[in-house]
């Protein structure tokens, strides 16, 4: 579960999030929708807790993260899930290195871990791509891998900021299908979209955002 | 379980450091070799010499010189007096006869001088050991400053001098290793600390993946403490290598009977895996140093 109260969040003189209040419930899917510069990206930066916000708190599993230490920011991390708009996979690492990488971060056992590995790799068309070096594979390849990385450790809350950004509409399916199954076993998921057709597939919840100011929900 | 995978991590991140960065690897790990190396040649030059100097106080005596009408009860009051001392180990007499004897045995040509003299030529004297436990240059200063004052003893001689300077040169030569050692030392860590600065500069992407994705900073420090670790436990194998082959070719060249009979050893086993501790512990204070250093510039 996810809970934001009048949060803001300014960079330098530009106030870019003002007094956002959001509630996702456990297992549901959120989607918000804006255009370019709305403030989607930091929203979920300070969900991640990458950022902090200057005013208001945040939520996430009912554990308040708006003012942690590095060290608690990383056991709620541990349970996250965050897929980049810019991937940041480890360019010299294989893709099953990539994505055991959580696993190993998380503690997951071994064996567990493998199981979930080959499960997440078939849903996204990666089976054969497990050991490619992730620098050698195309665009559309390293999204998945980041995608495969962030739900590999069956996360309470999944963050993606712009999922399906360059995939082809095969390929963006599977990701959609991966996320519902997620939604379905009880993971929270917000992804941050501009393509309205990806955000007319989540109708269930909804958020719009415009100058960093929520318009509709 | 959970340790044993992280370490099966920090061992594999580790060998991809040391591999993707090999050309610095190896030049860190050849300059902190040579610095363990002076430190190493100058601690075997102190062993050896510390050797010798033991091995020369080992032998340590001292003749006290009796006064010429000293009575025979005089002389054992004056034997029961300097056994009570507990620096004293043995007292021997040696009468005036005997001394002669022994000189003229020593120089036969110097009959006639001695001769000349009468019987009194030489003074009868005693000539002691010390206990174990006191055969230093300072046991042996202590028990003549106690003799010093005793009636009966005309003059004491144990070669205050050349023990004096063998005492000195030890010392000097332990405060200049100390210093080239500290020095030296401090510029391995230096070396480590750079190499893993570089490392971790070069690893700064990944770095930031790995706090994306719940690392904790123990983690992440794991395989750059790790390498630190390697690089110093290697640089000191290598240094005790090279430190090998130049006591070798130098035993080679010169013989070991050069130094008056005693003969000239390496460094024993368990000081070479000190070495080698050593070296590791260097590399782990360079890593450290680093990612505090670099934990500072990126929090």
């Amino acid at each position: 579960m996810i809970k934001l109260f009048h949060v803001y969040k300014q960079y330098d003189t530009k106030l870019v999030l003002s007094d956002v209040t959001l509630l996702v419930e456990k297992g549901d899917i959120c989607c918000i929708v804006g255009p370019n510069g709305a403030g989607k990206s930091t929203l979920l930066k300070l969900m991640f807790c990458q950022k902090k916000p200057d005013r208001g708190q945040i939520l996430i599993n009912n554990q308040n993260v708006t003012h942690m230490s590095q060290k608690a920011i990383s056991a709620v991390r541990q349970r996250m899930g965050f897929v980049f708009e810019d991937y940041r996979l480890m360019l010299r690492k294989t893709v099953l290195q990539n994505v055991a990488l959580a696993l190993t971060i998380a503690g997951t056992p071994l064996k567990q871990g493998r199981q979930n590995i080959d499960r997440v790799l078939a849903a996204l068309g990666l089976e054969h791509k497990k050991h490619d070096i992730a620098s050698t594979l195309a665009a559309g390849e390293q999204q998945r891998v980041c995608i495969a990385r962030a739900v590999v450790s069956d996360p309470l809350v999944l963050l993606a900021d712009e999922p399906t950004g360059i995939l082809d509409s095969a390929a963006a399916i599977e990701v959609f299908d991966l996320l519902r199954g997620m939604s379905m076993r009880g993971t929270t998921v917000v992804l941050a979209t501009q393509n309205q057709d990806v955000a007319d597939r989540f109708p269930q919840h909804r958020v719009m955002l415009n100058h960093g100011r929520v318009t509709e929900q | 379980m959970k340790l044993v995978r992280y370490l099966v991590y920090c061992l594999s991140e580790t060998g991809a450091n040391v591999f993707d960065y090999r050309g610095l690897s190896v030049v860190a790990l050849v300059t902190s070799a040579l610095s363990m190396l002076c430190v190493g040649l100058f601690f075997l030059i102190y062993v050896n010499i510390h050797g010798v100097v033991q091995s020369l106080e080992e032998d340590i005596t001292m003749n006290l010189y009796l006064d010429e009408n000293l009575s025979a009860d005089k002389m054992l009051e004056l034997e029961r007096v300097i056994l009570s001392y507990p620096e004293v180990g043995n007292v021997r007499f040696i009468s005036s006869r005997d001394a002669i004897e022994a000189y003229l045995k020593r120089y036969p040509t110097e009959k006639d001088l001695m001769e000349s003299f009468g019987n009194q030529a030489l003074p009868a004297s005693f000539v002691v050991g010390l206990a174990p436990t006191h055969r230093t240059v300072e046991g042996v200063g202590s028990v003549a400053k106690k003799i010093e004052g005793v009636s009966g003893v005309s003059e004491i001689q144990y070669g205050q001098e050349w023990i004096q300077t063998l005492w000195w040169s030890t010392q000097l030569l332990m405060l200049i290793g100390l210093v080239v050692g500290v020095t030296l030392t401090l510029a391995s860590i230096a070396i480590v600390a750079n190499t893993i600065r570089l490392t971790l500069f070069n690893r700064k992407h990944d770095i930031g993946i790995l706090r994306m994705l719940g690392a904790t900073e123990a983690f992440i420090r794991g395989p750059f403490l790790l390498e630190g670790v390697t690089l110093g436990a290697l640089s000191g194998g290598g240094a005790l290598i090279l430190l090998k082959i130049i006591f070798e070719s130098f035993i080679y060249r010169v013989g070991d009977g050069f130094m008056q009979g005693h003969s000239i050893v390496f460094l024993p086993p368990p000081t070479l895996a000190g070495v080698v501790v050593c070296g590791a512990l260097l590399g782990f204070v360079g890593a450290l140093l680093s990612l505090k250093q670099t934990r500072k510039v990126w929090a």
